[in-house]
């Protein structure tokens, strides 16, 4: 714990002074949502409906962003050698690295909530959408920091990055739009419905674990 | 430490082929030869970081096929790269890696490893605003922090002025028990600071020699032979 905290402690201090991977994903962020607000008319009930798709593709798509850059700098810099010569586990590695993107990217999904409401005229703010996107933010983060160690030296990890991530977050962006929709009041429950809090959750807990066990694998030269 | 045929292939370019080299507890090793001859290869493999292609390494009697953790907390490394930080302090980062190590008093040991690198004014000072033989100092600290018997030093002179290179012939030959193994292009200062002598060429170990011999001839002879001339 003492080794996740140093490693959280680490990625933070060098996001406050650098300021590269959330002021730019953030920057990101609000351009896709208003590339959305130019394209859509958003006026009217149905055009509400597609708020939750619009919210979580600009999520996913920031977070893809951003993380392409997570080890990066560390790997051009000669820092990621540091850490892999170091007598540290590998999973507790994974899991500094997991906390501080989870850190930066709940930080830039607060805040395409909040520009969302003002931009789609929507109730973002509250619990519910806050739950909702944290569920799904994690399995993103702990899907994308595995594939972004394992991508980090390929010259085309710009490119490998969602093409390995976006097909196993599927399911994270089908349950998120689904929840969101419930949580913004765009769409009502019926009995067919999944449980999808309790699914995005598994998801979680399968992910960070799966992470957890592998990282050693994917970093390691 | 004790490796036993270490092959390492990228793709197909082989960078070591069948290195056979036993170190024993407190030598001191120069690894000598040309550009591309597989001496940084041989380091990140004895520094656990890259794996052999094929043979066999022990180091202190383990394996990093299954002791990897306990093999790196004797290691110190310096490598062509720093391992530093560039957004955080001289300070910052060796109390960063004093928590990897577990380095007890870590802030103390910072401060003590900083004042003999001549750094102690540089303490708060971002590591990207050091200049490149500040940098190779730092990277030195970071290496003895946490107090390792090995240490592998990977041409660490590189940017040193004539300071900094005192320090570090200093830290080489501090503790008779200490291993060193490094590597250089600069015969003289091999043959000045280490008790042996391996010369790589294209992947092969062509040479590994004592150094009892410290007179201008044997540096000659040398130089001849890590220049891939002999």
């Amino acid at each position: 714990m003492r080794h996740v905290a140093a490693l959280v402690w680490k990625d933070v201090l060098v996001e406050a002074r650098s300021r590269e991977l959330v002021a730019g994903t953030a920057v990101f962020a609000l351009l896709v949502l208003l590339v959305f607000s130019f394209s859509f008319d958003l006026r009217g009930p149905q055009a509400q409906a597609a708020v939750p798709g619009m919210l979580w593709v600009t999520v996913l798509f920031a977070a893809m962003l951003g993380m392409t850059r997570t080890f990066q700098s560390e790997l051009e810099s000669g820092a990621l050698d540091g850490l892999l010569a170091s007598p540290v586990d590998r999973g507790t590695l994974y899991l500094g690295k997991l906390v501080a993107n989870l850190i930066f990217a709940l930080a830039v999904a607060l805040l395409v909530l909040l520009a969302a409401g003002l931009v789609f005229n929507a109730a973002t703010i509250g619990a519910g959408p806050l739950a909702v996107v944290a569920l799904g933010t994690v399995g993103i983060v702990a899907v994308t920091t595995v594939l972004a160690a394992a991508t980090v030296r390929s010259r085309a990890r710009e490119l490998l990055l969602p093409l390995l991530a976006v097909p196993l977050l599927v399911p994270v962006v089908i349950g998120g739009v689904e929840e969101l929709a419930l949580a913004l009041a765009v769409a009502t429950e019926t009995a067919t419905r999944p449980p999808w809090p309790g699914l995005l959750a598994a998801f979680d807990v399968i992910f960070v674990a799966a992470g957890y066990l592998v990282f050693e694998f994917v970093i390691e030269e | 430490m004790e490796a036993l045929g270490l092959g390492r292939r990228f793709g197909t370019q082989v960078a070591l082929r069948d290195v056979t080299l036993r170190v024993g507890w407190g030598e001191r090793v120069a690894v000598l030869g040309p550009n591309g001859a597989g001496k940084s290869t041989l380091l990140r493999i004895l520094g656990t970081l890259a794996p052999p292609s094929s043979g066999e390494l022990h180091i202190a009697g383990l394996s990093p096929r299954h002791d990897r953790a306990r093999i790196r907390r004797r290691l110190g490394i310096v490598a062509h790269q720093t391992y530093l930080f560039d957004a955080l302090t001289a300070l910052e980062n060796l109390l960063f890696y004093g928590q990897l190590y577990d380095v007890p008093r870590a802030r103390q040991r910072a401060a003590e490893l900083l004042e003999r690198m001549g750094l102690a004014a540089r303490a708060d000072t971002r590591v990207r605003q050091l200049s490149r033989g500040m940098q190779q100092r730092l990277a030195l600290a970071r290496a003895l922090l946490h107090e390792p018997d090995i240490l592998l030093l990977d041409e660490p002179d590189t940017g040193l002025d004539q300071d900094g290179q005192a320090i570090l012939a200093a830290v080489v030959r501090e503790h008779a028990d200490r291993t060193v193994v490094l590597t250089t292009h600069h015969v003289e200062r091999a043959v000045a600071l280490c008790d042996r002598a391996v010369v790589l060429d294209r992947g092969r170990l062509v040479r590994d020699s004592r150094v009892d011999d410290r007179g201008s001839d044997a540096v000659r002879a040398l130089s001849l032979v890590a220049a891939g001339g002999g």
